[in-house]
């Protein structure tokens, strides 16, 4: 059994310390590190999205960490971010100490060949979650391509809404029941956990030339779908778009699903759940919604993730970009009960709530004989 | 029915005649007999649900929801339900009154007793032990922000620098992975290169407090040791800092107390005196006698002068006019028209509960810690007012307090569900204290002022779209 740490620890990567051990058997995250600004150390890791306690502490204590450990697991973040300032300090001191590095933080050319050097010469392993280790092939596959399986496409309405961390429970739940799963999205840790962050997504999302040429990224995400289901042969294709799905009134810029507009141009999904901020939604609301996604995308909300995070309007309009807080998860899960009378809502950061939103898939799915 | 039946307000400009209506929170053009009509609306002559043959364009902005009979049943702001976790988890920044002693005796100032006593200027410093619990204080509180500020206040902060210096360096590490920015309001006299050099290493923001040119500005602004004029030392630091740290000094604010007894030319006479002030950020507003025993008088052309200036750097907004000879005075109004005109989103209609504009989120948003460990909602306040002080550095926030100002306008329910200018409201609590009560009278004598700034709002709201449709101008902003 290897250990992990994970540094820098924020609530973006809490669904790392749920999911890692599970689809990483062989792996143990034994310390969750965060500089102290962040005010998560000496805490239970869930303060920071404001759940029952997880039985993980956060310490800021590296040093003790780096004694204890066989991987540092620096997750997705930006380099100019403060909290990922030390980061890559932190990941050339652990190859040195012998640490397997795992690296989900966007790294320069200069960087990513400085450490993997690094490693290389102090025999550790390297993986950076921006490369994606299931090379797949580029011959040309032209014309249509429709794929045989269903796909489950996973995105946020207007912001950030928990994605990653349904993605990865819905994963986890075909997988339980013995269905292959092939999950894509645009989290560079997807590599990490056998699943796949998606080179072309990564690239689409944060790189910078895929988009200047429309026709040929809609070609290519369809060779990649061809690639994988010929490749891993799935029951079902999971697939979570970061980003946002609609614009946020004035408030600010967002994708406003310019990036899921592409995607389902190229691939039809089977169908989508919307994950949302936090809000005193109605049925009708999200009926409204879910008809203007249909709209745009060709496919609405088939159901819905209420998040606890919520937008701090006041504060999104003074600073012109996305404010956010957590709520107590259990304000969440309460409106989801309230909408579920008359909507398929469910607060999938529940457990009993991703047994609910899965059976919902699979009826779904099964309904229209696609699984 | 009575003319509050229906929420609107009219205004005429040289293009057009306009309706805003307070549901949908937008203006939008009228002809003049409907502007007639709810006019004599307005002035009570006439109620809307009286018409025999009710006009095309009534019924139109009716079925629109320009004009709707809907009222607001319940006050209360929509963050009332998520207080207490903002308060625990989204506070942005901490003030501290590092002293209250001052090296300098401005008569305004509530510390020189223009509170009736209330305060004085004390020997009373903040220990270093408070101030490092009031930044751990902050650490534990913003765990769902990346970004939080810090701000050193007095009396006169520099009087403690090495106490900032202990603190920033406390800071460093204690906080290290949060983007800090700190902000200093100081007089600058007591500054000097390691300060300077200090502040400029850390990303300090620098406020410095002058008042205009000499004569108005030593007439308040005088030395604790010998009631001498300030402005002599003032003005030759803000040169030094110039011609050694230019850089420094772009980004370096003088904040401008005016003195409405004075002539607005006058004052505004600083910058063609120093013409190297223009480089500076400028913060401007006339004395804040809100809670003070002596009130501002006015000289007769003061208002009609600010106006003029005002309109002059609105004319540069309307780009109509160049920026170089708009007073630096109204620097901050291009970004204010911004602000206003994107405060101003579109709604739907009313709801059955709503607050008005005004306050902040108290604790959230600018939290003054005092000498004494008291949390007060900010500097602007009186920090001997008991709504005002919303807890302490040992027990936290006090949830009922900070409810109480949040929903300051409950005090006020009845006239603010019937006030046009409701989501345009800039009364906070501190309009409403009086000598430590929360009053509704004292909130309701600030309205005209309020409705005034609404009522320019929505003109230059107007002036903005018609620069575009009729003018085809581009703004500046
Ligand atoms: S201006 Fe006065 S009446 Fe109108 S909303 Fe503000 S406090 Fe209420």
């Amino acid at each position: 059994m290897k250990r992990v740490a994970l540094y820098p620890f924020t609530s973006d990567s809490f669904p790392l310390l749920q999911y890692l051990p599970i689809f990483c058997p062989d792996y143990q995250i034994v310390e969750v590190l965060s500089p102290l600004g962040t005010g998560f150390s000496g805490r239970d890791a869930s303060v920071s999205v404001n759940r029952s306690d997880s039985g993980m502490m956060v310490s800021s204590d590296v040093q003790k960490a780096m004694t204890n450990c066989d991987v540092l697991l620096v997750p997705y973040g930006k380099p100019d971010d403060p909290v990922f300032s030390d980061a890559c300090a932190l990941m050339k001191r652990a190859a040195e100490m012998g640490k397997d590095i795992w690296c989900g933080m966007k790294l320069t050319q200069k960087q990513t060949r400085e450490l993997s050097r690094l490693c290389r010469n102090h025999q550790v392993e390297f993986c950076y979650g921006f490369q994606e280790k299931f090379r797949w092939r580029t011959e040309n596959y032209y014309g249509n391509y429709k794929p045989s399986i269903p796909v489950v496409l996973v995105h946020n309405l207007t912001g950030e809404a928990d994605s990653f961390e349904v993605t990865l429970a819905l994963t986890q739940r075909f997988q339980k029941d013995g269905y292959r799963v092939s999950t894509l999205g645009g989290r560079p840790e997807y590599n990490f956990l056998g699943l796949h962050g998606a080179s072309l997504f990564l690239e689409t999302f944060y790189g910078n030339s895929t988009l200047k040429d429309v026709p040929l990224l809609l070609q290519m995400y369809l060779q990649y779908f061809r690639f994988i289901e010929a490749e891993e042969r799935p029951d079902v294709i999971l697939v979570n778009f970061p980003g946002a799905a609609i614009a946020n009134g004035n408030l600010f810029f967002n994708e406003s699903g310019v990036l899921i507009y592409l995607f389902t141009q190229a691939i039809r999904p089977d169908y989508a759940v919307v994950c949302t901020l936090y809000h005193e939604a109605t049925p009708t609301y999200l009926q409204v919604i879910s008809q203007e996604l249909e709209n745009r995308f060709g496919i609405g909300m088939d159901s819905t993730h209420i998040s606890n995070r919520v937008l701090h309007s006041e504060q999104s309009r003074q600073k012109n970009k996305m404010e956010t807080f957590y709520l107590p998860a259990e304000q969440a899960f309460q409106q989801a009960q309230k909408l579920k009378t008359e909507r398929a809502a469910f607060c999938a950061i529940c457990e009993e709530e991703k047994d609910e939103l899965y059976n919902h898939i699979i009826g779904s799915l099964t309904d229209y004989n696609n699984l | 029915m009575s003319s509050t039946d229906y929420l609107f307000q009219l205004f005429q400009t040289i293009n057009h005649d306009y309706l805003y209506s307070t549901g949908r929170n937008r203006i939008v053009a009228i002809t003049r007999p409907t502007y007639e009509i709810l006019q004599k609306v307005k002035q009570g002559q006439f109620s809307l649900d009286d018409f025999e043959n009710e006009p095309e364009e009534i019924r139109r902005l009716k079925e629109e929801g320009y004009l709707s009979s809907r009222h607001i049943q319940k006050i209360e702001h929509t963050y009332t339900h998520y207080l207490s976790t903002l308060l625990d988890r989204r506070m942005q920044k901490v003030t501290l009154q590092l002293t209250q002693n001052c090296n300098f005796r401005c008569s305004y100032c509530h510390y020189t007793c223009n509170d009736g006593g209330q305060r004085n200027h004390s020997n009373k410093r903040m220990p270093l032990d408070l101030a490092k619990k009031a930044i751990l204080y902050l650490r534990e509180h913003s765990i769902d922000i990346p970004e939080v500020y810090i701000g050193f206040y007095g009396g006169e902060p520099l009087l403690e620098f090495p106490m900032i210096e202990e603190i920033i360096n406390f800071v460093k590490t204690e906080m290290a992975g949060k983007t800090i920015h700190y902000t200093i309001t100081t007089n600058s006299v007591l500054i000097n290169d390691h300060i300077i050099r200090f502040f400029i290493e850390n990303d300090v923001s620098l406020v410095i407090s002058l008042d205009g040119p000499k004569e108005i500005n030593d007439k308040h602004r005088v030395f604790a040791a010998n009631g001498k004029g300030t402005f002599e030392a003032i003005i030759d630091k803000l040169q030094y800092i110039y011609q050694n740290y230019p850089d420094f000094f772009k980004q370096t604010t003088v904040n401008m107390v005016m003195d409405p007894s004075n002539d607005f030319d006058q004052i505004n006479q600083l910058f063609t005196d120093y013409p190297f002030l223009k480089k500076m950020n400028i913060s401007a507003a006339t004395i804040d006698d809100v809670g003070a025993v002596e009130k501002n008088t006015y000289q007769e052309q003061f208002f009609s002068k600010q106006y003029y200036h005002d309109f002059l750097t609105f004319l540069y907004v309307l780009n109509r006019f160049p920026n170089h000879l708009c007073s630096p005075i109204f620097s901050a109004q291009p970004s204010a028209v911004r602000k206003a005109l994107d405060d101003m989103t579109e709604r739907d209609g009313l709801s059955d509960t709503e607050s008005p504009g005004g306050p902040c989120v108290p604790g959230e948003m600018r939290l003054m810690v005092t000498v004494d460990g008291d949390f007060v909602i900010c500097e602007r306040v009186s920090e001997v007012s008991d709504p005002m002080i919303i807890g302490n550095i040992e027990t936290g926030v006090q949830f009922e307090k900070t409810y109480a100002l949040l929903n300051v306008a409950q005090l006020t329910s009845e006239q603010c569900k019937d006030c046009w200018a409701f989501f345009h409201c800039t009364l906070c609590a501190k309009y409403a204290d009086a000598n430590g009560v929360l009053s509704a009278s004292e909130r309701l004598k600030y309205c005209q002022k309020s409705r005034l700034a609404a009522f320019r709002t929505l003109r230059r709201k107007a002036l903005i779209q018609e620069a575009a449709e009729i003018y085809n101008q581009s703004v500046i902003i």
